[in-house]
């Protein structure tokens, strides 16, 4: 399912439908619960701010000959060294909750598999980003290494046994940090199979978002949805009726553009696209905001992949031949 | 294939027919610069009848600043033998006007292959230069205006990107723009100290939304403490209405 025909029935699937499924995959679910319950207390405003009281208190308090402004240019000095200590920390905090939700996402599509639900469904992933948990690298480590052993358990023959994880036969897309984005890189995947089964050619675009780490930082993690759907709409409107588009990644959309023969067109194309698609709004506390991002693209005859799976070494390894805008 | 693709050849007597009915001025030029043919439309340069540019030359139809320069690279171009890039001339036309002239050309070559001339169209592009050179003076006087500004000025995107900064931050953050350009606002003008009757903090998000003033201490490139009042507002576009950016205003404060 690509997000042209998600669009039409993102209305009619009720939010709780995910709950109200009947769960026989209760490993994976417990290991979803213990992985939201290994939470860290965040670095609050108001911890920051007690923090801060106490600094300048200790700072008044040392009895030597400093003038009051000295003093207080120390309190500043030391509190501006305290703001970089923080930011070190916050970004190694969202770094992990990152990793946690990759791996989360991870988790929940399996679950959803197993249980029948659309892998892609946009429920499921707007449950994600509600999910508060920011773990320890030690506990993500972890968590992640048992989620493994889950996953790919070995027999005492030492071969994987099928039967004792059922979640292998799940969607390969599932498992691969590259499709672990809001939607659709699996069926991605399954789309190009069926394209190539059909004997159809064509073209894969994957276009990137850049500065989306900025815009997290300062807008959350929706602002970076808002953007990702934004180009995604764009180019639902752009391309062709027959043109599929996916959620690729955390910071990409992929195109699979059938029947083209002309790459410089295509070219063309996707160049007036990324041009015209630069600034995107967003709506950041009741103010639309427009943000300038920068946008580049790859583009990949079908013809040169072997397989549908080689779709995952588009993103890992460019190939030189590939065309960059 | 080439016979497929390319136009059949015209007879000498309809192509002058379809030259004569262009809707764009066409004319030709000799070596020297005299005009040799020129259709309908080139004689709404000149107010006399069909057939009486021939023998002219087109500089005499410039503002005297043009012509001589006009003169000498038009030899030059012969002499060079290059393919001739597009120019813009003005040209006095029948309606008592100087009016500006996109110039597509081509060189005319002799069968040895020596340049012998010049084919020229002409699209008037009066309005659009007018437009151009008006928003480039409109854009030039008010960078003026803020590098003129006693206050340090600093623009960013919506992003929190440093765009711009005029003269009077670069004095007082003891920095180049070109240093700061493309730095996260908090990382080229970091605060050690903020404080406002309206909010204990000013951050950037903050800024996007609604104005603010206050006072604070920052940290110049040389790590030396300036104490500042500094005021902030999302620079709004005015077609839209959409926040594009923050603008931050700052005044130092003696000690």
């Amino acid at each position: 399912m690509n997000l042209r025909q998600m669009a039409s029935l993102v209305a009619d699937k009720p939010p709780d439908k995910i709950a109200s499924e009947a769960l026989p995959a209760e490993r994976c679910l417990t290991l979803l619960a213990e992985g939201v319950a290994l939470n860290v207390p965040e670095i609050d405003e108001a911890a920051h701010k007690q923090l801060r009281a106490s600094v300048g208190q200790l700072a008044l308090q040392i009895p030597d000959r400093a003038s009051t402004d000295e003093k207080l240019i120390q309190i500043r000095t030391i509190l501006h060294e305290f703001e970089v200590y923080r930011q070190g920390v916050e970004n190694a905090l969202r770094q992990r909750q990152a990793a946690w939700r990759a791996l989360a996402d991870k988790l929940l599509r399996e679950l959803l598999t197993r249980i029948g639900i659309e892998v892609v469904a946009p429920e499921a992933s707007s449950l994600l980003i509600k999910i508060p948990a920011l773990v320890s690298a030690e506990d993500l480590a972890a968590y992640q290494q048992e989620l493994n052993r889950f996953l790919h358990p070995v027999g005492a023959d030492g071969r994987v046994n099928d039967i004792a994880a059922p979640l292998k036969v799940a969607d390969r897309s599932t498992a691969n940090h590259n499709a672990a984005g809001l939607l659709g890189g699996g069926s991605a995947v399954e789309y190009l199979k069926s394209v190539m089964e059909r004997g159809g050619n064509g073209f894969i675009a994957i276009i990137r978002l850049g500065c989306l780490d900025i815009i997290s930082q300062r807008f959350g993690l929706e602002a970076v949805q808002d953007c990702l759907m934004a180009v995604a709409s764009f180019l639902i409107h752009s391309l062709h009726s027959d043109d599929a588009i996916f959620h690729w990644s955390d910071s990409s959309l992929m195109a699979i553009l059938q029947g083209r023969v002309s790459e410089s067109i295509i070219n063309a194309e996707l160049q007036r696209i990324v041009s015209h698609n630069r600034d995107i709004t967003v709506k950041i506390e009741g103010r639309t905001i427009m943000l300038r991002i920068p946008l580049t693209f790859d583009l990949t005859p079908t013809e040169l992949l072997r397989d549908a799976n080689d779709l995952y070494k588009l993103s890992a390894n460019p190939e030189p031949n590939q065309s960059k805008w | 294939m080439d016979q497929v693709l390319s136009a059949p050849p015209l007879a000498e007597s309809a192509k002058q027919t379809w030259i004569d009915d262009l809707p764009l001025a066409y004319f030709e030029m000799d070596a020297m610069g005299v005009i040799t043919c020129a259709n309908r439309a080139s004689h709404a340069l000149h107010a006399i009848e069909h057939g009486s540019l021939v023998g002219k030359t087109p500089w005499e139809f410039m503002p005297a600043g043009e012509k001589e320069r006009s003169c000498a690279d038009y030899l030059s171009l012969i002499a060079s033998g290059d393919e001739p890039l597009v120019v813009y001339r003005s040209f006095y036309t029948s309606a008592g006007q100087f009016r500006v002239y996109q110039l597509h050309r081509s060189l005319i070559r002799d069968p040895q292959g020596r340049p012998a001339g010049m084919r020229v169209v002409g699209i008037d592009a009066t309005e659009s230069t007018r437009e151009l050179e008006e928003a480039h003076q409109a854009s030039q006087w008010q960078a003026s205006v803020l590098a003129s500004l006693p206050e340090a000025v600093i623009v960013s995107d919506a992003l929190g990107l440093i765009h711009y900064l005029n003269p009077a931050t670069e004095e007082m953050l003891d920095c180049s723009a070109a240093e700061l350009a493309g730095k996260m606002i908090e990382e080229g003008v970091p605060l050690l100290f903020y404080s406002s009757p309206e909010q204990s903090e000013l951050s950037f998000r903050r800024a996007l939304q609604s104005s603010s003033r206050g006072s604070a201490i920052l940290l110049d490139r040389q790590s030396r403490q300036l104490r500042v009042d500094v005021s902030t507002a999302p620079v709004i576009d005015q077609n839209c209405g959409f926040v594009i950016g923050a603008v931050t205003i700052l005044r130092r404060i003696s000690d």
